[in-house]
């Protein structure tokens, strides 16, 4: 059993589930690496697969034409922000992908380990359950999941419906370790229309400090309060 | 003990004839002169260096625990150390902040805006000669110092003549003239240059360490001497990252030297009009800016009034820098976003001050520019006016960069949001005209006999919550660098080529 496999399963793991559970208050922790399939992607690059061919030795002489390689490509491309496609995912506080290539090297011979395969990295703290998010993201990103995984292994075998994603995903999902929610009792949505109402009412406090018109003020006040509850959620991702 | 504890004990005895003067001596020094310098020949410089080396002061005391009259000392730009030959080995084991220079640091310092490097000084702009050096020479004396400084720089300027090397820029400073006496004063008429924080090992006969590092009794001890000085554990117990070797590390320091001008004309206008608005007054609102009043006595032991200017020099060191905010976790005295709370938040971040001895800065600043009294300002005076901001660290990233970019630039630690401090930090307009702003939050102190909040009773200064808005820019960069200020040893060791990297 490698280093990584027995930090992440086996008994250690079941105590660290119960001291430092994925989920606090409102929000879920989650962590899944999904293997990314080996060898050249389909349909790219006929020049890096004959150079790879001539390399003799079942190497790729090109990076990009390999899955991982497409698939950075095609991360590097998805926008941050208020356009990034977690904006669309709700209850998403923070959340990545990332092509995992392999472990640091850490020293030679004591300490020497390699993942088995490279990897896809899916990370996210949301609001809620599991499955529900996972529903969500298939079918609110249904064409990035589908561009994406069809670059990891099993996926265009196996997934085609949200039943079979949900299953494909947890299949992947490995326990998150030392997870720490800054905002656990507080959603997403909340934490938005928070930020709106303390820009609102400093602005008010600005507009209105040191009136003596009490009655101006209180209508001002009602006006305020009632402008915040009819306000829509600021659009995740905006400042 | 803590461990940081035991190893400052051991490290008791800094080797004051290898550093620098202005490495561990704050004050004393109320006028000096910056001159920088452009080796154009690591040849001539390396010559040169080494006739100046027997110039360059240290930090040892005289048997009366004072210092010396007259004080020179000389620190280097990365790119000085480049053109005075020094080996790439040690060049590149530099940390990265002090090999890019401040102005590369530029957005990560916010010197953004009005602040921005292309307006800095003609001296620190790319296209001209680059500085490699930086000569302080610093005087005791208030009157006839100049003089006495003069005479000093005569001879500087006589031995790098010989050796062709050139001088690019001066910066005068020296304490403010008030009402023609000489004061504390900095030009937004705040005293200045209250807390100097001890170093261990420094040798001064009465040392100050009131609002140095807490100890887990609640009393104070001095800082580690790894926080000034290379080379020496520093409060994490280690060593910290230091060039290479040794030899040139050890007993050296970092300076950080920064050009600030102060808008006197836009500060008092403002406090003028945004005093007259906030119920407390203008000279509250000016302390709430601050956290200390205009005589320097910090709010959180006089919430209420100052203490007359002559008291305050009596004050003891436990009231004037050896408070802490542990009674005012909520800002009602003396705000979470005042200046000084936030430069050195002391115990506010808890764990008995562990996370902010890691983030203190050694100040040496002085005046530049002409007093303006009160009511004489006009919009001129924007201009030609402010300090000059010296820093002593052995960390740049760490230390003085941490504190301008985390505490004065961003609030969060505060709890204060993105607010930054409403003197010295960046303010620019917000898009939708809000701006920046400060909360001073409300104080329901002091209660009468009766009970009743002062709110409830007319007649007495309110203290309610404010918020500042819409700060304008007080505090412009007007320029400055990172400099390497060498141990005495170093400085024979770069002076004679004799730096070992094999």
């Amino acid at each position: 059993m490698s280093m990584i496999e027995r930090v992440v399963s086996g008994p250690g793991v079941r105590l660290l589930a119960k001291l430092l559970p994925e989920q606090k208050g409102h929000s879920y922790g989650l962590t899944i690496l999904t293997p990314i399939r080996p060898g050249p992607a389909q349909g790219t690059g006929t020049e890096g697969a004959t150079r790879a061919a001539a390399s003799g030795n079942g190497g790729l002489a090109r990076r990009d034409v390999t899955h991982a390689g497409v698939l950075r490509a095609k991360l590097r491309a998805l926008k941050n922000g208020p356009e990034s496609p977690f904006a669309r995912l709700p209850g998403t506080h923070l959340a990545r992908w990332v092509v995992l290539d392999d472990v640091p090297f850490e020293a030679f011979p004591a300490a020497e380990d390699h993942l088995r395969s490279r990897y896809l990295l899916f990370t996210s703290n949301f609001d809620g359950e599991l499955d529900p998010y996972l529903d969500a993201m298939w079918e609110k990103l249904n064409p990035e999941i589908t561009s994406l995984y069809g670059h990891c292994q099993g996926f265009d075998e196996t997934v085609n419906d949200a039943d079979s994603f949900r299953s494909y995903m947890k299949e992947c999902k490995i326990f998150t370790t030392f997870f720490f929610p800054a905002t656990p009792h507080l959603t997403r949505d909340r934490i938005l229309r928070a930020l709106q109402t303390q820009r609102r009412v400093a602005r008010f406090i600005v507009e209105h400090q040191g009136t003596t018109d009490a009655a101006g003020l209180q209508a001002d006040f009602h006006q305020l309060v009632s402008e915040i509850r009819e306000a829509e959620t600021p659009a995740p991702g905006t400042p | 003990m803590s461990p940081v504890t035991k190893n400052i004990l051991a490290a008791l005895d800094l080797d004051l004839e290898d550093v620098q003067t202005i490495v561990l001596r704050p004050g004393g020094y109320p006028s000096a002169r910056y001159t920088f310098l452009h080796i154009s020949d690591p040849e001539r410089g390396r010559a040169c260096l080494k006739e100046l080396v027997s110039h360059v002061t240290d930090a040892t005391l005289t048997p009366d625990g004072e210092r010396p009259d007259l004080a020179l000392n000389v620190g280097f730009t990365w790119k000085g150390l480049e053109a005075l030959g020094v080996p790439w080995r040690s060049l590149a084991s530099f940390p990265p902040e002090f090999t890019q220079g401040m102005r590369a640091r530029a957005d990560y310092l916010y010197d953004v805006g009005e602040s921005a490097p292309e307006k800095w000084d003609r001296v620190w702009q790319p296209d001209g000669d680059q500085v490699h050096a930086w000569v302080g020479v610093f005087s005791k004396k208030v009157g006839g110092f100049e003089e006495q400084v003069e005479t000093e720089l005569a001879k500087l300027r006589e031995i790098i003549d010989g050796y062709a090397i050139k001088i690019l820029h001066q910066d005068k400073v020296g304490m403010l003239q008030v009402n023609g006496k000489p004061s504390h004063l900095e030009h937004f008429g705040y005293r200045d240059g209250i807390s100097g924080e001890y170093i261990a090992g420094a040798g001064e006969p009465d040392p100050d360490v009131a609002g140095g590092a807490r100890t887990p009794e609640g009393g104070w001890r001095p800082l580690a001497p790894g926080e000034a000085v290379l080379g020496h554990p520093n409060e994490d117990g280690e060593l910290g990252h230091l060039p290479f070797p040794m030899g040139l590390a050890r007993n050296g320091s970092f300076l950080v030297y920064r050009k600030l001008e102060q808008k006197v004309y836009t500060f008092r206008k403002w406090l003028e009009e945004e005093g007259a608005r906030y119920p407390g007054g203008r000279e509250r609102l000016a302390a709430k800016l601050v956290g200390r009043w205009r005589n320097g006595a910090p709010l959180v032991s006089f919430p209420d009034a100052p203490p007359a200017d002559q008291e305050v020099d009596r004050l003891g060191r436990e009231k004037m820098t050896g408070f802490t905010y542990g009674g005012d976790l909520d800002g009602a005295r003396c705000p979470h976003g005042s200046h000084t709370r936030r430069a050195n938040p002391r115990d506010s971040l808890g764990f008995d001050g562990t996370l902010v001895n890691r983030h203190r800065i050694l100040r040496r600043g002085l005046p530049y520019g002409d007093w303006i009294p009160e009511g004489e300002e006009t919009p001129d005076h924007d201009e030609g006016h402010g300090i000059v901001f010296m820093v002593i660290n052995t960390s740049i990233e760490r230390q003085f960069e941490f504190v301008q970019r985390e505490w004065v630039n961003y609030g969060n630690d505060f709890r204060q949001g993105n607010d930054p401090d409403p003197l010295i930090g960046h303010h620019p307009a917000g898009p939708d005209g809000a701006g920046t702003q400060m909360v001073i939050p409300g104080d329901p102190l002091p209660r009468s006999e009766n009970g009743k909040s002062e709110a409830e009773e007319p007649g007495r200064p309110g203290h309610v919550p404010w918020i500042c808005a819409r700060l304008p820019e007080f505090v412009v960069t007007k320029g400055g660098d990172y400099f390497f200020v060498p141990s005495i040893t170093a400085l024979h060791l770069i002076a004679e080529g004799k730096l070992e990297t094999s």
